[in-house]
């Protein structure tokens, strides 16, 4: 068996399975890692039907924390996924809803129209989603005129998982929150 | 004087179309983004198309009323023709404020047909 990186991080490029079948993933959730092996993966394609629409927004206006509900994975399935916009607008992601992820101590750092001419793989946009525990989207209308709509296309694998009784030996961990959560 | 890095990543935008129906009388042709850290505008595509029956000066700048400022030389336009400047007949400017513009028509400017119509393309600069 190759071995993993113990470090939890996407990689650059094209997104790229971060464990195979039979090695083992951490998901860190409520504060604590939970453990499973990783019985099958498949893709989640970049398509119509990973696209949500968070809606109208008007000049310079934000929509609130949205939960992404086209994010909601099976029991003991575990998503690693990347994003881009379609449209205008700059997205903060929050998982959970209290806790920012991708922030600092002064900021939150955002993705947008040219997060993918800088980072066409969206290689920094990756986060990983456990069951239903999906990360919410404050969007944001920068622009001077009204947006008809916002959306966002999520694109990644998925991989279905079997819950092991105690931390293994190796295994490669997937951040189910933002750092504070 | 303006100094730019070709590199940097931009947006291409266009307005919808503004007319001017009143002599001097600047009017917003690109609103830029301006929400947070505020983009910049660099245009890249110039439309004018003159409705009236004298000719038309036309200037692109920023601001309005008298707060007004050419950035570009003025477009001359003939009664009842247009014209179309852009890419690298266009000075590589970068604004850091809404794109307006203005025109001088000796008679007949006004509203509908009579109207000088001016679109922009735009390329904004910003996060």
């Amino acid at each position: 068996m190759a071995e993993l990186s113990t470090i939890t991080t996407h990689r650059n490029g094209p997104i790229q399975p971060l464990a195979k079948p039979g090695e083992n993933v951490g998901v860190w959730l409520a504060a604590a890692w939970h453990w499973y092996e990783v019985i099958r993966l498949e893709p989640w394609q970049p398509s119509n039907a990973g696209i949500q629409n968070f809606g109208a927004i008007v000049a310079g206006a934000n929509v609130n924390a949205t939960l992404a509900t086209t994010l909601e994975f099976d029991t003991n399935r575990v998503a690693q996924l990347r994003c881009m916009v379609l449209d205008d607008i700059r997205v903060r992601v929050f998982q959970p809803g209290a806790a920012g992820k991708f922030v600092n101590v002064d900021a939150h750092s955002e993705i947008g129209l040219l997060s993918a001419q800088i980072d066409p793989d969206a290689a920094l946009t990756e986060f990983y989603v456990f069951e239903d525990k999906q990360p919410l989207f404050r969007i944001e209308n920068p622009t001077g005129y009204n947006l008809a709509q916002s959306r966002v296309m999520f694109w990644g694998i998925q991989y279905l998982l079997k819950p092991l009784a105690a931390e293994p030996a190796r295994a490669t961990k997937l951040m189910g929150t933002g750092l504070a959560g | 004087m303006a100094t730019s890095l070709d590199p940097r990543p931009g947006l291409t935008k266009s307005h919808p179309v503004a007319l001017l129906v009143t002599v001097a009388t600047p009017v917003t042709v690109f609103t830029r983004s301006a929400t947070g850290m505020a983009r910049t505008v660099k245009v890249k595509k110039i439309f004018v198309s003159n409705g009236s029956p004298s000719f038309a000066t036309v200037d692109v700048g920023t601001g309005l009323a008298g707060a007004f400022v050419a950035s570009f030389p003025r477009i001359r336009v003939e009664a009842g023709m247009h014209e179309t400047i852009s890419g690298d007949q266009l000075p590589n400017l970068e604004l850091a404020a809404n794109v307006t513009a203005s025109a001088i028509v000796a008679a007949g400017i006004g509203a509908g047909d009579l109207a000088v119509r001016v679109q922009l393309e735009v390329e904004e600069i910003g996060g």
